[in-house]
């Protein structure tokens, strides 16, 4: 379940950004995700502090950092910035796969912009990118 | 957050052709999402913070996992070759739905002025290209 979160290095910027939707869990003082629902029910059951992480939590209300899904950093961008972040998909002449990019569209003076992103981890780049925008 | 769960309808079709996927939370019966993540100590389940798949329900046709929309248009691409994406332009969205079968490219356009209503008819459409294909298939056999 980790991947469907963001990192934490990108979830610190995203706090400085202002990003303060509810969240399902945090990452703790050394980054680690506090993923709750791994943890057998005795541990869980006696453990208060995670008991408390169960309900959504904002940036606003925890000194530590919200972890947050992809889908709603890509939506925070939409709603909040208007920035869109999405895959692009393509046939790879070269594999007959298909083959996928990520895009940031942005405005500048009311003409929209176009960054590609192709390298590794194409999505999480393309939200540090989409991040520099403002 | 409920609103990050796929609705109940497209749970149901993607229990049918094989979503299994770890998920944080079920519905139990039509428009009834079960909030684990805002009730630790619920009635309904002792050990409610786990996660849950549709093979953990086989036996209770009433309770489908609910996946995040994240989750069923990354198994739709992953598992199915189905690929879902959208282009926003002044507030009008057009999702984009390709998919290949047998070396053959098909693309969907549908356009929507409300994100998630249109994602919702992308889902459908890709769904829809899986019992196209899998009843083309048991005809053909």
């Amino acid at each position: 379940m980790e991947d469907l979160f963001v990192s934490y290095e990108l979830a610190l910027q995203l706090k400085t950004k202002g990003f303060n939707e509810d969240c399902f869990t945090l990452f703790d003082e050394q980054g680690l995700l506090d993923n709750y629902w791994d943890l057998d029910n005795e541990e869980f059951i006696y453990n208060q502090s995670i008991k408390d992480l169960h309900l959504p939590k904002r940036n606003s209300e925890t000194k530590n950092v919200t972890a947050p899904l992809y889908d709603q950093v890509i939506e925070w961008l939409r709603d909040v910035h208007n920035i869109h972040v999405h895959p692009n998909f393509y046939m790879n002449r070269f594999s007959n796969l298909m083959d996928y990019e990520y895009q940031v569209h942005y405005r500048v003076d009311n003409k929209w912009q176009c960054m590609k992103i192709t390298a590794e981890d194409s999505r999480s780049n393309a939200i540090y990118q989409a991040l520099k925008l403002f | 957050m409920e609103k990050l769960f796929v609705p109940f309808v497209i749970a149901q079709m993607l229990k049918e052709k094989g979503f299994n996927l770890n998920c944080f939370t079920v519905y139990h019966g039509e428009n009834d999402l079960y909030k684990f993540w805002a009730k630790p100590y619920d009635e309904l389940s002792g050990d409610d913070h786990t996660t849950v798949r549709n093979s953990d329900f086989i036996k209770n046709s009433n309770i489908v996992c609910a996946p995040l929309w994240q989750q069923a248009v990354d198994w739709l691409r992953e598992k199915k070759n189905i690929h879902i994406t959208t282009m926003e332009s002044d507030g009008k969205y057009i999702f984009q739905v390709k998919h290949y079968f047998e070396g053959v490219g098909n693309t969907t356009y549908l356009p929507s002025t409300n994100y998630y209503l249109g994602l919702r008819q992308a889902i459908i459409a890709g769904l829809n290209f899986i019992y196209y294909y899998d009843n083309f298939k048991k005809t053909s056999s």
